[in-house]
C-alpha cells in the first residue's frame, strides 16, 4: 500500500517530484483561488484569491474560523463544489501538473479517491447507513482498481487493522451504526487511503470526536502519512490540533490566506494581527489567565467584502491605510508571509 | 459596544415592524404561490359576487329551455330542469369552497392541539391516542364517512360531523411527529426551565412551530375533502338537491353524457380549476414555509 | 457517597440539611444523584407491566455548588455532564439521591418553592441556534420571561428589556430581530439574557461556547466573568474543553461514564490529576506550542470503545495502571487533600 506503487500513470516521475517538491513543482499549486456564490441574496465571494502549493509528503495546517473559508478550498480543489449557486476561477488550480479546472468530469472522478482523497467532519454522516463498513471502505478498491469482492475483502481487513480497528475481519460485516465515532472515522480515514492516494484532504477531521479519541486520530493520521508518504491538508479550527499535526500553517480570515509559514514561525512570532488575536483568545489548559485578550467584533459578511484589509474593523493597531487598501502576501521571513500592511506594528 | 444602561431607550413595539415583515413575506412568494393564491382569490370572489356575475337564478327551472347547448345566454348551457349551469357553478362556489375550509380547517385545529399535546406530554395519553389513530387511519376514509352517513343520514351538517370525526386523525399524527422532533430543541426546554406553564409552552412556544406541516398538508386535503362532498353529492349521500354542488351537478349531467356533455363536463372542470389553485398553493407553502432552515443558516 | 471531602462547608451535604428552612444560603447540593433513562414502554409492555429497558446515565454523583462559586464539569461524550445539568434544572428526574438547593429538595412539589426555583436557578443552553424560539424577536423572548415572573411592573419591562441587552453587550437596535437575523455568538447572548431575566443566584451553563468560534467564544467567556463579580453568580460550567473549563473555574469534576471520577480545585485538578483518565485527558489536549517531539498518545491502536464492565471501575479497560482488583470492586472517592479527591484504588495522597 506504498504511494509510489500505487501512484498512477499520471505521475510517473513522483519520486523525483517528492525531493524537490516545494521548490520546483508542487504537488498541489494553487494560485489566485476565487470561489462565488450566486445566491437569492446576493453573492458570496467564499474564497478572494487564495495561493498556495503543498509538496509530496508535505502536511499544511488550514486554520480559521467558520466562514473563512477553509473547507470551500479543500471541496474547491476535488471539485466537489455544487455549480450553480458555486463559482470557481483560479490563475491556476493544479494537482502534480494538471490543471484540475479544465480536467473532464469522468478523469477527475479517476482522480478523486485515487490520487486524492477527503475525510469529512462528521463520520457518523459519511458512511452509509445501510451497507457494511467494510464493504463501503473497499467500494474504491473495487471501483477504481477492479479488485473482486473477495480480493477487496482480504485487503479491506488489513487497511482497517492498520487504521486501529480491533479484529477486523471480525467485524468487517458490521453496519456503521454498529461502531462508534472513533472508530467510524478510522473507517473513512481507511476508505480515504485505500487506494493510495497522494494527497489527503482532511475536513475539520476530529471536530466531531472526543478530545481522547481526537489524540488518536490525529496521530493515525501522522503515522499513515509517515508510511505512504503522502500530503496532507489538515483543516481546523483548533490551532492546537494543526499546531501538533502540521509542518506548514496557513491561516484563513474572510475567505483569504493572510498568513502562512512553518508551524513555530506561525505560531512562535505571529506576524498577523489576526493570528495574534487567534492564540490570544484561545483559554490554555496548561496555565491560568486573567482576561482573555477576545477579538471584538465578528468576521465581515462576504456578501459584502470590505474594501480594504477584511480584519481592519476588528483590529487594534489598524489605521486608515488599511482601511483603504487590501494586502497581499508579502515575505516576512524565510518562508514566513503575512497579508498585514504593518506587521512590525505587532508586539 | 459602548452601551449606556442607565439611559434606557424605550422599545417602540412591534407595531412599527409590521409593514416591514409583510412587505418581506411577500417578497419571499414564489410564482407558483401568487398564481395559486390569485386563482383561489378569483373563485371567492366569484362566489360572492355570483348575483351580479349571471342573471340567472341557479334555482329557477324552466322546462321549455332544457338541455340548452352553451351560448352566449346561457355560457355552460342548461340542465334537464332547465337551469343555468353557469350560475349553479357560480353558486356552488360558496358551498364547495365553505364545505372545503371548514372540513379542513376544524379537524387541523383539533388534530393539531391533540397531537401536539400528545407529543409534548408523552406518556399513557400519547400511547392510547397513537392507538385510536392507527385504528382509524387503517380504515379507508371514504367507508368511514359513508358508514357515519349512513347511521346519520344525509345532508351538509351531517358530513361536517363525519368529516370532523374522522379528519382530525392525520392531523393529529402529524403534529405529533413535529412535536416529538421539536420537543428536544433547546428552546422548548428552556421554556420550560424558566417555569412556563404548560399550556403556555404548547400554544406560544410549541405550536407556531410545528404548523408549517400541517399547513402545507392541508392545501392538498382542502381539495381532496371537495373532491370527497362532490363523490358523496353524487352517491346521493352529500348535499340534497336542489342546492348547486359540484358534485351533485356532475352526478346529474352523467345521464346526459350523450346529448348533454355540458352538465357534466363544465363543472367538472371548475372543480379542476380549484384543485389547481390549491395544488399551485401547496407547491408555494411548501418552498415557502420549507425554506426556514435555509433563512435561519 | 453523602459527604465526599469536598464539601468546604459540612453542614450542606449532611442529611438533616435536607430539612432546612428553603432561605439557608445559595447553595447546590447534588446528593448520590442517579439518573436513568428509560426507553418508551410500548402499551404491550404497559399491560404486562413489563419495565422497560434503562440506561444509567448518571450513576451516584455528589457535587456541591458554594455561593458565587464556579465549578466546572468536565467530560467526555456518554460521561452523563449534561444529564446531570439537566437534573438541577428539573428537565431530568434523579431516580435516586437528592439534589438540594438552599437546604431543600428541588423536586419538592409546592408550587411557591418551584416557582421561586424558577427564577433563582437557571439554564444556558449549547447550541445558539436552537435555543431561542425562531418565531419571537429578541424583545418578545425576554418580555415574556419578565412577564411570567412579574420581574418587573408591566411598564418598566421595555426598559428592563434594553437593561438585559445592555447588560450582555447587545445593542438595543437589536431587539426586534428574529434569531435568524442574529449571529452565534449574539444569539448565545440573548440565551444570557434570558437566563438572567430572573435574576438567578446560580446558573448551570450547558457547553455554552462549544458552537462558537474562538474569538467569538472569548467574547463570551468574559462576558461570563463579568456577570460573576457583577452579580456574585454561581455557576455550574458544563463542557467537553478542558482548556474552557479551566479558565472559568474555581473547581471542576471529571466525569466517566456517569461516575465522578475526580474533582477539587482547578489547580489542583489541573496540576497535579491523581486519576489516570484526568491524566489522559489532559494528555490528550492539543497544544499550540511549537511542538517538539510528537508525544503519541497511548492506545493510538488499541483500547477503542471498550464497552463498559458490568462491575469495577469503568475505565479499567483503558487504564493502564489497571490490575485485577479493579475490575472487582468499584472505586469510591479518596480524599487526597480537604479539597481533592479521587475515584480510584491506584490513587493515594502520596501521588500528587
Amino acid at each position: 500500500m506504498r504511494a509510489a506503487a500505487v501512484a498512477d500513470a499520471a505521475a510517473p516521475n513522483a519520486a523525483v517530484a517528492a525531493q524537490n517538491a516545494a521548490v520546483a513543482a508542487p504537488l498541489l499549486d494553487v494560485q489566485g483561488l476565487d470561489v462565488v456564490f450566486r445566491t437569492a441574496r446576493g453573492t458570496v465571494a467564499a474564497s478572494r484569491g487564495v495561493s498556495l502549493a503543498l509538496g509530496a509528503g508535505e502536511t499544511l495546517g488550514l486554520v480559521g474560523e467558520s466562514g473563512s473559508g477553509k473547507s470551500v478550498l479543500c471541496r474547491a480543489v476535488l471539485r466537489l463544489l455544487p455549480s450553480p449557486p458555486a463559482q470557481v476561477n483560479a490563475t491556476r488550480l493544479a494537482f502534480d501538473g494538471i490543471d484540475l479546472l479544465a480536467l473532464p468530469e469522468a478523469r477527475m472522478r479517476a482522480l478523486r479517491g485515487t490520487s486524492i482523497a477527503m475525510v469529512f467532519q462528521n463520520p457518523m454522516t459519511a458512511l452509509s447507513p445501510l451497507w457494511p463498513v467494510g464493504d463501503q471502505v473497499t467500494e474504491g478498491l473495487r471501483v477504481h482498481r477492479g479488485l473482486g469482492r473477495a480480493q477487496a475483502r482480504e485487503v479491506g481487513i488489513e487497511l482497517l487493522r492498520r487504521t486501529g480497528i480491533p479484529d477486523p475481519a471480525k467485524r468487517y460485516a458490521d453496519l456503521p451504526w454498529q461502531w462508534s465515532g472513533g472508530m467510524l472515522q478510522r473507517a473513512v480515514i481507511a476508505m480515504a487511503t485505500a487506494c493510495g492516494p497522494r494527497l489527503l484532504l482532511a475536513d475539520e477531521p476530529t471536530t466531531a470526536l472526543d478530545v481522547t479519541i481526537q489524540a488518536q486520530i490525529l496521530a493515525l493520521l501522522a503515522e499513515l502519512q509517515h508510511e505512504t508518504g503522502m500530503a496532507l491538508v489538515l483543516v481546523s479550527h483548533d490551532i492546537g490540533v494543526v499546531a501538533q499535526t502540521c509542518d506548514r500553517i496557513a491561516v484563513m480570515y474572510a475567505g483569504q490566506v493572510v498568513e502562512t509559514g512553518p508551524t513555530a514561525a506561525v505560531f512562535g512570532a505571529p506576524r498577523h494581527p489576526y493570528t495574534q488575536g487567534l492564540m490570544r483568545s484561545t483559554p490554555r489548559v496548561d496555565r491560568v489567565e486573567g482576561r482573555l485578550a477576545a477579538i471584538p467584533g465578528q468576521p465581515p459578511d462576504l456578501a459584502q467584502p470590505p474594501a480594504g484589509c477584511a480584519f481592519a474593523p476588528r483590529c487594534a493597531v489598524a489605521s486608515d491605510a488599511c482601511r483603504a487598501t487590501a494586502p497581499v502576501l508579502r515575505p516576512v521571513a524565510a518562508g514566513h508571509a503575512s497579508a498585514c500592511l504593518f506587521p512590525e506594528r505587532l508586539g | 459596544m459602548s452601551l449606556s444602561p442607565d439611559a434606557p431607550t424605550p422599545l417602540d413595539g412591534v407595531a412599527a415592524a409590521a409593514p416591514a415583515a409583510w412587505r418581506a413575506e411577500v417578497a419571499r412568494w414564489t410564482p407558483s404561490l401568487w398564481v395559486g393564491a390569485a386563482l383561489l382569490l378569483g373563485l371567492v370572489l366569484a362566489g360572492i359576487g355570483a348575483p351580479w356575475l349571471t342573471p340567472w337564478d341557479p334555482l329557477r327551472q324552466d322546462y321549455g329551455a332544457a338541455l340548452q347547448a352553451p351560448s352566449a345566454a346561457h355560457w355552460f348551457g342548461t340542465d334537464s330542469l332547465g337551469r343555468d349551469v353557469f350560475a349553479r357553478a357560480l353558486y356552488a362556489i360558496r358551498i364547495d369552497l365553505a364545505i372545503g375550509f371548514w372540513t379542513t380547517y376544524v379537524p387541523m385545529a383539533i388534530g393539531v392541539l391533540i397531537g401536539a399535546y400528545a407529543g409534548l406530554v408523552g406518556g399513557l395519553f400519547d400511547t392510547v391516542l397513537m392507538r385510536v389513530i392507527d385504528v382509524a387511519l387503517a380504515l379507508p376514509f371514504l367507508v368511514l364517512i359513508i358508514v357515519i352517513l349512513a347511521i346519520l343520514g344525509p345532508g351538509t351538517r351531517n358530513i361536517y360531523i363525519a368529516v370532523f370525526l374522522v379528519g382530525w386523525t392525520m392531523y393529529a399524527r402529524l403534529a405529533r411527529a413535529e412535536m416529538l422532533v421539536e420537543r428536544e430543541k433547546d428552546y422548548l426546554l428552556a421554556a420550560r426551565t424558566l417555569g412556563y406553564s404548560r399550556t403556555r409552552v404548547l400554544l406560544r412556544h410549541a405550536l407556531p412551530n410545528i404548523l408549517n406541516a400541517s399547513i402545507v398538508f392541508s392545501v392538498s386535503d382542502f381539495i381532496l375533502n371537495i373532491l370527497l362532498v362532490s363523490g358523496l353529492s353524487f352517491l346521493g349521500l352529500g348535499v340534497p338537491p336542489p342546492t348547486p354542488e359540484w358534485g351533485a351537478m356532475v352526478a346529474d349531467g352523467k345521464a346526459f353524457m350523450q346529448q348533454a356533455w355540458w352538465i357534466a363536463t363544465l363543472p367538472g372542470l371548475v372543480i379542476v380549476l380549484t384543485g389547481v389553485a390549491l395544488s399551485l398553493i401547496g407547491d408555494g407553502l411548501t418552498h415557502r414555509l420549507g425554506d426556514r432552515h435555509v433563512t435561519g443558516h | 457517597m453523602t459527604s465526599t471531602a469536598i464539601a468546604p462547608d459540612a453542614t450542606a451535604g449532611t442529611p438533616d440539611a435536607t430539612a432546612g428552612t428553603p432561605d439557608g444560603a445559595a447553595r447546590l447540593a447534588v446528593l448520590d444523584v442517579e439518573v436513568t433513562f428509560t426507553a418508551a414502554r410500548s402499551l404491550a409492555d404497559r399491560i404486562a407491566r413489563r419495565a422497560p429497558a434503562a440506561v444509567r446515565a448518571v450513576r451516584g454523583v455528589s457535587l456541591d455548588i458554594g455561593p458565587g462559586e464556579t465549578v466546572g464539569l468536565v467530560g467526555e461524550s456518554g460521561s452523563g455532564k449534561t444529564t446531570l445539568g439537566r437534573a438541577i434544572v428539573q428537565l431530568a428526574t434523579p431516580a435516586q439521591g437528592r439534589i438540594l438547593w438552599r437546604g431543600r429538595d428541588v423536586t419538592a412539589p409546592d408550587p411557591d418553592w418551584q416557582r421561586r426555583l424558577r427564577r433563582e436557578v437557571q439554564m444556558v443552553f449549547q447550541d445558539p441556534y436552537s435555543s431561542l424560539n425562531p418565531r419571537m424577536t429578541v424583545a418578545q423572548t425576554l418580555a415574556e420571561v419578565l412577564r411570567v415572573h412579574a420581574v418587573v411592573p408591566g411598564p418598566e419591562v421595555d426598559a428592563e428589556v434594553v437593561r438585559l441587552l445592555a447588560r450582555v453587550g447587545l445593542h438595543p437596535s437589536l431587539a426586534h430581530r428574529h434569531p435568524r437575523a442574529l449571529s452565534g455568538g449574539q444569539r448565545q447572548r440573548v440565551g444570557l439574557a434570558r437566563a438572567l431575566a430572573v435574576r438567578p443566584a446560580l446558573l448551570v451553563l450547558d457547553e455554552p461556547v462549544a458552537a462558537l468560534d474562538v474569538s467569538i467564544q472569548a467574547q463570551i467567556l468574559n462576558l461570563l466573568a463579568d456577570l460573576r463579580a457583577s452579580l456574585g453568580l454561581a455557576m455550574l460550567f458544563v463542557a467537553h474543553d478542558l482548556s474552557v473549563v479551566r479558565h472559568v473555574s474555581d473547581r471542576i469534576a471529571v466525569m466517566y461514564r456517569g461516575r465522578v471520577v475526580e474533582q477539587g480545585r482547578a489547580d489542583e485538578v489541573f496540576e497535579h490529576p491523581a486519576h489516570p483518565y484526568t491524566r489522559q485527558l489532559l494528555a490528550s489536549v492539543p497544544r499550540v506550542e511549537p511542538r517538539g517531539a510528537r508525544v503519541a498518545p497511548a492506545g493510538v491502536r488499541t483500547g477503542l470503545d471498550v464497552a463498559p464492565p458490568d462491575s469495577g471501575c469503568a475505565y479499567a479497560p483503558r487504564c493502564p495502571l489497571a490490575d485485577t482488583a479493579c475490575g472487582a470492586r468499584t472505586p469510591r472517592p479518596v480524599a487526597l487533600s480537604p479539597t481533592h479527591s479521587a475515584a480510584c484504588l491506584r490513587a493515594s495522597p502520596a501521588d500528587s
